[in-house]
């Protein structure tokens, strides 16, 4: 039994680290709230920072980085928009992804959800709650400027849909799209691969998906998209965000 | 006559008249590619609230472009696009966050969300009562000493834990009658805010088919044997006077007559009651006179 190790950073000058832990990587960011745990997650020290573990149970893009996950990643410095944040379990993520450089938008309906999300926005600097419906991309607009990524985690039927139009009105040139997909959400009378080959086939000549990734075990029948606009310029030179774990991890479909 | 599209505002529904077709996306608009604008999205906009409206910055700039409030089109976002400021992200953040929290007090303050909540608090009382009571029949004391003193106080809690049930069902219920007037009659007002609860909101309810309506909030799910006749209708006002085999059948004619009533409530506000309560009267003799 190997000791494990201490957290690495994945990338210089990004806010991702991870940690092998036996077969498996665990991944890591910096934590920017205080204090730090924000749903009950494990939290470590490294050098001055805070680190905080990122649950691939609790968390789609938690989960997809656990699988391997090459599609774009939240970057240093970056402007999201964060579309289904919930009570910002994953959003707080990727509000320690971007940094104190970045912002993240989050947009969420529910109102107790919301509540919750708020009051973790008291404590994140660079968290900016939006009570609104995804489906109106219009009613907050005026708040969100051209962002670098849209993040979308929404479950709902015409989910893909709704990352289009989103992308259409928020993604700057060369932004990154990552949509979580709930098929269960798209209706049961298909299988889950049906939905996903629909999904793909929608996002045909709008969005260049880089990654398509399902996120078994942690989420049955989900997957993650992720890529960048049609023409749109290539993704930003330098290294990838998450490299190769030391073991691939079995990817299925 | 004009056509008319029906328009959100926040939790209403508005008809307006259509006046012209979306515009497509004007050059201003900073858009990365031609990423096709999906259909359901192509419909008119009017009337969209800015969640800034009293932020100073946003207001001028929109002003200054020209932009009126609300927005009335495609073409005026494209507009409001272009002349959004450019703030750091702190500026983002100290615009944000005191108008998402007056949004989100505005919102939790309407009477739906308070039929919500209260129902909801209502159910979780109503079940830590169940459970005290289970524990109550299960204790066993002696008449005096220490454990006697206890089940004292115990039961002085015990009082005072009802007294609080019995207000919050009487608050409940006022509040429940006030939202859905016509649904409160016909199924009883506790039901009725709790079937509001479940379904997130009156319109969503309304907007229910009365079989889903019917089965809303039941524990079993369809498949395998007998499925479930019905959920938090279960509570509903006669229902427990009729033989359990006709149960199912008055389930069915109570959740049609729900949906009316629900619909009523959720947009014209007639008061639909009267008629409803009659047939629901009617209904439940004939059941009750069956097979006797």
């Amino acid at each position: 039994m190997r000791k494990p190790d201490r957290p690495s950073l994945v990338a210089r000058g990004e806010h991702l680290y991870r940690r092998r832990e036996g077969d498996f990587h665990s991944y890591w960011t910096e934590a920017l709230g205080e204090p730090a745990p924000v749903y009950g997650e494990r939290i470590t020290s490294l050098d001055e920072v805070v680190l905080r573990r990122w649950d691939p149970s609790r968390s789609k893009l938690g989960a997809a980085l656990a699988n391997d996950w090459e599609g774009p990643v939240p970057r240093s410095g970056e402007r999201w928009l964060y579309l289904g944040a919930s009570t910002g379990t994953t959003a707080s993520h990727v509000a320690d992804l971007v940094g104190m450089d970045g912002f993240v938008f989050a947009v969420e309906k529910s109102l107790r959800p919301f509540a919750r999300l708020l009051a973790l926005a008291q404590r994140y600097p660079n968290l900016g709650p939006v009570l609104g419906d995804a489906r109106d991309p219009f009613a907050y607009l005026p708040v969100v400027p051209p962002v670098d990524g849209v993040y979308l985690d929404v479950a709902q039927p015409d989910q893909v849909e709704i990352g289009l139009a989103s992308a259409r009105w928020f993604l700057r040139p060369a932004g990154a799209v990552v949509i979580a997909l709930k098929t269960a959400s798209m209706g049961r009378q298909r299988s889950a691969r049906e939905h996903l080959l629909d999904a793909t086939r929608q996002l045909e000549g709008a969005i260049d998906v880089e990654e398509t990734l399902s996120l078994e075990p942690y989420h049955k029948r989900h997957f993650l998209l992720g890529g960048r606009p049609t023409g749109g310029s290539p993704p930003t030179e330098g290294r990838p965000v998450t490299n190769r774990p030391v073991r691939p991890s079995v990817r299925r479909s | 006559m004009a056509p008319a599209v029906l328009l959100r505002e926040g939790r209403r529904w508005r008809v307006v008249e259509a006046e012209r077709p979306a515009e497509g996306p004007s050059e201003s608009v900073r858009s990365p590619t031609d990423i096709p604008e999906p259909s359901a999205l192509r419909r008119l906009v009017a009337a969209a609230p800015t969640v800034l409206a009293g932020d100073p910055v946003v207001g001028a700039a929109l002003r200054s472009a020209g932009v009126p409030r609300p927005l009335a089109g495609v073409k005026e976002f494209a507009r409001a696009r272009g002349a959004l400021p450019r703030r750091s992200s702190a500026e983002w953040r100290a615009a944000i966050l005191p108008e998402s929290r007056l949004a989100l007090e505005r919102a939790l303050a309407s009477p739906e969300e308070t039929v919500t909540a209260l129902a909801r608090e209502e159910d979780r009382l109503e079940r830590a009562r169940g459970r005290d009571d289970g524990a109550w029949e299960s204790f066993v004391g002696p008449p005096s000493g220490p454990l006697a003193d206890y089940t004292a106080v115990w039961s002085e809690y015990r009082i005072a834990l009802e007294r609080h049930h019995t207000d919050l069902v009487r608050r409940l219920e006022g509040s429940a009658r006030a939202v859905a007037p016509n649904l409160s009659r016909v199924v009883g007002a506790r039901v009725a805010g709790r079937l509001i609860a479940a379904a997130g909101g009156l319109t969503p309810l309304g907007r229910m088919s009365s079989s889903r309506l019917q089965l809303l909030g039941s524990r079993r799910r369809p498949g395998g044997g007998r499925g479930p006749r019905f959920g938090l209708l279960y509570r509903a006002e006669g229902l427990d006077t009729l033989p359990p085999d006709r149960q199912g059948a008055y389930a069915r004619s109570l959740a049609a007559m729900a949906v009316i009533a629900a619909r009523a409530d959720g947009t014209t506000r007639a008061d639909v009651a009267a008629g409803l309560v009659r047939r629901r009267d009617r209904r439940h003799l004939q059941l009750e006179r069956r097979g006797a």
